[in-house]
């Protein structure tokens, strides 16, 4: 038995070196990662990487090109198929078989303009935003400040809504500072994805502050809206992430950053194989020294089932969304 | 920060078919902008029908591009509305409100909304339960409310004042806290004793 007890040890060690080996060889570009299975299951390879500040533009760009590419459409629709799609492209080449390509996009809050438009702008990387059509009068109402506006003062969507520039920077302001990336149409009912372009625009010669935030929003959406990638949990936030791919559904995994910091990709907890993310959860709340806030957020908040969040409800409806699009009880 | 010019605007459009529509807006006791108080008539063929709701309103900071808050000051038994503090659950005041829609827009729809409640999506689970299980109790009671708290015929007050007034409260006092509770004697008998 104490021979036994020896060898798992050894084993284990051995182990532990070579997953921490060819991380630092790479440079930093790639680490291996242990994967937790039952006994009886086989290891499943999974391949991981990490994402930089620098790399990031680039990746998504990637992906947003590919399906720019592929479905004739401008980037900022083609972000809100990737968001609505957690950046999954099996998941869209997969809508697109079976529901077909307008039906998909509809369902994502896609409008597509006319054909003839939608040809001439569909092979432009960065697609100009289209001028507004000729209008038989000089002036506009906007609906939303019921003022009388020149025809140049106003914005015009894909969904084909038009409200004057003022309207639509103070729309975009309010979406920015209420967490949303996919900035909606203001008209009553409509779905449609504003022109992030037009958004940057507008809101750059006003909200400078808010431009900025919002372009941010958007890169980090590749991380925070993608199944497959996850921040590094490290403070202060060393600004990269880490992409993992193969492998669905749930399991154990721990994943290492090249800054050094090691963690669970399902729960960003420290690394804690072989046990369960839930009984971690569990232990660590046990251990802390703040069982009066624990106590506190037990009695006060509920979890979102999507992201885990806690979140505490005063006043109000009974209706809670989280900002990570789930809506609650 | 509130649109100032928008709201007056609709203000006068709100008022001007109000006989018609059967919304109105106004200023909240001479409050700024942003404080109003709307009257909703309540809907014909419904338990509502003669009662006029009030309601609070209270414009943010971003308004039109947030979405207004409002809470009924009337009570009222309805599903989607808290019977105990008028909290409303309607979709176009919260995420699905749009700088499009304006407070005419929202008290139709309120108005709307006691036409046509939604009691699997409940504010108020003891009224939704009993809506779904016991109409006819639920409709008696919506009326009750209605006839209760929601109309306010000069008769009524007139007879409400002098029962105030017999209990030795000064006239003034009377009708100034009458009208702050919509009518209603008792909560105005517990305002004046602890006032």
């Amino acid at each position: 038995m104490s021979s036994d007890d020896e060898e798992c040890f050894y084993d284990y060690e051995e182990e532990e070196e070579e997953e921490e080996e060819p991380g630092w060889d790479d440079g930093g570009g790639g680490d291996t990662m242990l994967v937790e299975e039952e006994a009886a299951l086989p290891e499943r390879p999974v391949d991981c990487w990490a994402i930089t500040e620098e790399s990031l533009p680039a990746a998504q760009q990637q992906d947003l090109s590919m399906v720019m590419n592929l479905l004739y459409i401008k980037q900022h629709q083609a972000r809100a198929l990737l968001i609505h799609h957690r950046w999954k492209m099996e998941s869209i080449l997969d809508h697109f078989d079976r529901k077909g390509r307008d039906r998909m996009l509809r369902e994502t809050g896609v409008v597509i303009q006319q054909q003839a438009e939608e040809k001439n702008g569909g092979g432009m990387a960065m697609a100009a935003s289209p001028s507004p059509p000729p209008r038989p009068r000089s002036s506009v109402t906007c609906y939303v400040c019921f003022e009388d506006v020149s025809s140049d003062a106003v914005s015009t969507m894909d969904c084909g809504h038009c409200f004057c520039n003022d309207c639509w920077t103070e729309h975009f302001f309010a979406c920015v500072n209420g967490g949303q990336k996919q900035i909606r149409c203001m008209a009553v009912g409509c779905a449609a994805v504003c022109d992030e372009d037009v958004a940057q625009r507008l809101l750059g010669g006003r909200y400078p502050g808010a431009a900025r935030r919002l372009r941010g929003a958007l890169l980090a959406s590749y991380v925070e809206d993608n199944a497959a990638a996850r921040w590094c949990p490290s403070a202060p936030h060393c600004g990269r992430a880490v992409r993992v791919d193969g492998g669905g559904g749930r399991w154990c995994c721990e994943v290492s950053c090249p800054c050094g910091a090691s963690f669970c990709f399902g729960c960003a907890a420290p690394a804690h194989s072989p046990c369960p993310c839930a009984m971690w959860e569990r232990w660590e709340a046990k251990c802390r020294g703040e069982s009066m806030n624990v106590d506190w957020i037990l009695a006060n908040t509920k979890s979102c089932p999507k992201c885990s969040k806690p979140i505490e409800k005063n006043g109000g409806c009974n209706h809670v969304r989280c900002k990570c699009g789930q809506c609650l009880w | 920060m509130v649109d100032v010019s928008r709201v007056q605007k609709e203000l006068t459009e709100c008022n001007r078919d109000r006989e018609v529509s059967g919304v109105s807006i106004a200023l909240h006791d001479g409050s700024t902008i942003s404080h109003l108080t709307g009257t909703i008539a309540g809907p014909q063929g419904t338990p509502y029908e003669g009662g006029t709701f009030v309601i609070d309103i209270r414009l943010p900071g971003g308004y039109p591009f947030e979405p207004p808050k409002m809470q009924f000051i009337t009570k009222v038994w309805h599903p989607n509305i808290s019977s105990q503090n008028g909290a409303i659950c309607l979709d176009i005041l919260k995420d699905q409100w749009s700088p499009a829609l304006t407070l005419k827009t929202a008290l139709l729809s309120l108005q709307a909304l006691l036409s046509a409640p939604a009691p699997d999506d409940p504010q108020d689970a003891v009224v939704a339960q009993q809506y779904l299980r016991d109409y006819s109790t639920f409709s008696a009671t919506a009326r009750y409310w209605t006839e209760a708290f929601a109309k306010n015929s000069s008769t009524g007050m007139e007879e409400k004042v002098q029962k105030l007034v017999e209990m030795g409260f000064p006239e003034d006092m009377v009708r100034s806290v009458l009208k702050s509770v919509n009518g209603d004697e008792n909560m105005a008998l517990e305002k004046l004793c602890s006032g």
